[in-house]
């Protein structure tokens, strides 16, 4: 078990602020009886690795992001999902170690798909990404408080966050199943229909897109896609990921009109792209020599995505005069990827942690 | 007075032990100085002038540069190692 202290039960806020043990907000105490239930739900072993970061010598266990995610408010029937999370941030394609703490300020973004997003009460329709849902608020938070209190993301330390946004308390984008032909995300990424995934981002903080007059799918997704082309991003050019999260209306409008999710991606993909002389007009140079891949082509275009594949699409929000919403990726791919782990049903074993955990020594 | 017990949430482990500094030596026949360029835009022209400026003062070595494809990610443990094997002093940086 971990350490633990006894204190005056009308001095544990000020005693966590005090030990930086908080985001700046309040906790539930993590008592024994507290962490233990959430522990239960999984049925593992406390002592168990979920996965290190090598290049920070830490690791987190079971019972270290139980105790975070207590703190955080998390009921105990959300933890799978949390376990998932924290699985895909210990993938080594995600880049942990610099996600955490890149002057860039990324946050740990959690976009749950599939029916245990209903099941736990998350809210994907209006107000999806603001405050007033359980799930939502806390979930993410676990994740920050677990990289901030085990694996040193704080400010002074481990985080060069230059600034930083909202979205680090804690940013949860639970899908709302889109209608039939769509899929959820989880199934247009393979998983079996019924599975729940978590899928990890690093992202920027999300900027809300308007297009309320027209119902024309090439002019809706122009819309976005003039979101996904910011030259002011830090991506733009440089080919990244990026969520793009479809409003119902937005959504609609595609689906009436025949689009599949692969040819909206493939649509965003190439209006996305910017122009030398677009980056120039924003003051943006191209970088000469850096390990970014800034060279354009025979027309003079630079990718801001990856590819198609390389957008996350998810339908969620709410009905109202047509609205969506864009988070890129805080960093282009050859720094961090986004990682999808499904949600594991209670008492299916752990796997193995993999060569980035397992090549680790580790002593407790 | 209420007492409570809460578990702690944080990082308890001790800090390993220090590595002990190589030894300070003065310069060999047939010095390689190694630069590793972190990958972001003038790291590797930054490190140069540093050897500019070193042989400017009189020094006379070799240069083994290694560029990072990515700032975010560490050197490979065969890359570590190479380096270790033919340069004598090894120049890196972290930063913007």
């Amino acid at each position: 078990m971990l350490d633990s202290l006894t204190i005056d039960e009308a001095a544990v806020q000020e005693e966590f602020f005090t030990r930086g043990w908080t985001d700046g907000l309040p906790i539930v105490p993590p008592t024994p009886e507290r962490v233990e239930a959430m522990v239960d739900v999984i049925e593992g072993d406390p002592e168990t690795l979920i996965g290190v970061i090598p290049a920070r010598n830490r690791g987190v266990t079971i019972e270290q992001a139980a105790t975070n995610a207590v703190m955080a408010g998390c009921l105990p029937e959300y933890f799978p999902v949390v376990l998932a999370a924290l699985e895909a941030m210990f993938d080594p394609a995600f880049n942990a170690h610099t996600a955490l703490s890149s002057t860039g300020g990324a946050a740990l973004c959690v976009v749950v798909s599939g029916p245990i997003a209903a099941e736990i009460d998350m809210n994907a329709r209006s107000g999806v990404l603001g405050p007033g849902n359980r799930a939502n608020a806390t979930i993410g938070r676990a994740l920050r408080l677990v990289a901030r209190n085990v694996l040193g993301a704080r400010t002074g330390e481990m985080d060069a966050s230059s600034f930083g946004h909202p979205g680090k308390y804690s940013f949860t984008v639970p899908e709302d199943p889109p209608p039939a032909p769509w899929r959820t995300l989880a199934e247009e990424l393979g998983y079996a229909a019924g599975d729940t995934t978590v899928t990890l981002l690093p992202l920027e903080g999300p900027h809300q897109i308007a297009h309320q007059l027209d119902g024309e799918p090439e002019r809706v997704l122009r819309t976005v896609a003039a979101c996904m082309k910011n030259p002011a991003a830090f991506c733009a050019g440089k080919g990244a990921q990026g969520l793009v999260m479809l409003g119902p209306e937005h959504a609609w409008f595609c689906i009436e009109a025949g689009w599949s999710q692969r040819d909206v991606r493939e649509f965003l993909f190439r209006e996305s792209m910017i122009s030398v002389d677009e980056l120039e007009a924003a003051g943006v140079a191209l970088e000469p020599d850096g390990h970014h891949d800034m060279i354009p082509d025979s027309d003079g275009m630079l990718k801001c995505l990856g590819s198609p594949d390389e957008i996350y699409l998810v339908t969620c929000g709410g009905e109202g005069a047509g609205w969506s919403a864009y988070a890129p990726s805080w960093a282009p791919k050859i720094h961090a990827t986004a990682v999808t782990r499904r949600v594991r049903p209670a008492g299916e074993p752990l796997p193995d942690c993999g060569p980035d955990g397992c090549l680790v020594p580790w002593a407790r | 007075m209420a007492t409570i017990t809460v578990l702690r949430p944080d990082h308890t482990e001790s800090l390993p032990e220090p590595v002990p500094l190589a030894p300070r030596e003065a310069p060999a026949e047939g010095f390689v100085l190694g630069l590793i360029a972190n990958g972001k835009p003038k790291a590797k022209e930054l490190l140069e002038l540093i050897a500019d400026e070193l042989r400017a003062r009189g020094h006379t070595f070799e240069t083994e540069l290694l560029r990072k494809p990515s700032a975010g990610k560490s050197i490979t443990a065969e890359e570590a190692t190479a380096m270790a094997a033919r340069c004598h002093l090894v120049i890196t940086g972290l930063g913007d």
